[in-house]
């Protein structure tokens, strides 16, 4: 259990299946992130067991002060060599939107990251249209590095992403 | 049932699950003992990356070796070097097979430091490997049974910023004399 400010996060097991099913059939919440809906809570368990074996991936739930799971946050294709891993996050629950939730999530899961797991970078690719989520990962210290053009596909169209991201700071050797 | 005054140790029971788990989540506490809540620490963990050794123009397979317990989150691992015994008198290919290694873990691996155990009575590899700019940094006693008797083992190591400043050539040959011969 890692706790931040207001949320604690913890490692996603079986029993969070059937609460990450529910959310993930809901198009409000999905509606910025790239996932294919809808799923069945079979599908969710083969994808928790997934990312139990895979080395390279770390799935949290995240929890609020009365330890209520709240939402999810990931970290993928973590590169263990370059110390590279993608890093997401989201929210579920509607009464815990825009209640900096998300932020604080994103703060602990990055230091844990960097400062824990010892990676040295961590991006995200965020929907252009997701202003609320650039402002939150610019608020944790992550950078906008560029425009990805035409890279999703939702809602009738190609949207274009925006890649952020936060580095820690190298040693240099001997000095 | 193993008894004390206040403490008493017994064997681990399926039903314990929960409370051991509520010991890991206590995040403080874990991290004392390198462990962690989530369970990634394992799967920064690689068992070994093993090498054949061969001489350079014949070809011929003259030992192995390898970087073992590669951690990539505390940037760490072990290793060892095994050569053929017709080989065994030529120091040179195992300076060099150190030097390649250590070039692998700190500039490939992005490690932060390589580590060894060698025995108190294989002089000859302790020199070798102190050629290499490795230090002794702690003795484990009477940790390995040969010949009828205990003998004292050596942890040796080098940082990468040690192995910066021998590409450099800043470094200089360990000198210290902390070992009995």
């Amino acid at each position: 259990m890692r706790r931040g400010e207001y949320t604690v996060l913890r490692e996603a097991g079986m029993e969070d299946a059937e609460i990450m099913t529910s959310w993930q059939n809901d198009k409000e919440i999905m509606d910025y992130l790239h996932f294919v809906y809808p799923v069945s809570k079979g599908q969710q368990e083969d994808y928790i067991t997934n990312v139990k074996c895979s080395k390279n991936d770390a799935l949290f739930m995240v929890e609020n002060e009365e330890n209520v799971p709240i939402g999810l946050c990931k970290l993928k294709d973590i590169n263990w060599i370059n110390g590279t891993a993608g890093i997401e996050i989201v929210i579920c629950a509607k009464n815990c939107w825009g209640r900096g939730y998300g932020y604080d999530a994103l703060k602990t899961l990055t230091e844990y990251a960097l400062m824990q797991l010892n990676l040295c970078t961590l991006y995200a690719n965020i929907t252009e249209k997701n202003e609320k989520a650039v402002k939150c990962f610019q608020k944790a210290g992550y950078k906008i590095e560029g425009v990805l053009y035409n890279r999703t596909f939702a809602h009738g169209e190609m949207k274009n992403v925006i890649s952020m991201s936060i580095s820690k700071k190298m040693q240099t050797d001997g000095e | 049932m193993v008894d004390g005054v206040k403490v008493l140790l017994r064997a681990v029971e399926n039903e314990d699950s929960p409370q051991i788990r509520r010991l890991y989540d206590n995040f403080e506490e874990a991290a004392n003992t390198g462990t962690d809540f989530s369970g990634i620490h394992k799967k920064g963990i690689y068992d070994s990356m093993n090498f054949v050794i061969c001489q350079k123009e014949t070809k011929k397979v003259i030992g192995i070796c390898a970087l073992k317990n590669v951690d990539l989150i505390n940037k760490s691992c072990l290793c060892s070097i095994l050569m053929d015994f017709d080989e065994d008198f030529d120091n040179e290919n195992r300076i060099e097979t150190m030097r390649l290694l250590m070039k692998f873990a700190f500039e490939e691996l992005n490690l932060n430091r390589i580590g060894l155990w060698v025995f108190d009575y294989d002089k000859r590899s302790i020199k070798n490997f102190k050629k290499c700019g490795m230090k002794v940094e702690g003795i484990m006693r009477e940790g390995v049974y040969n010949e009828g008797r205990y003998h004292d083992m050596y942890f040796m190591g080098i940082l990468k910023s040690e192995y910066g400043k021998i590409v450099k050539g800043e470094g200089e040959e360990c000198e210290e004399e902390n070992i009995q011969s």
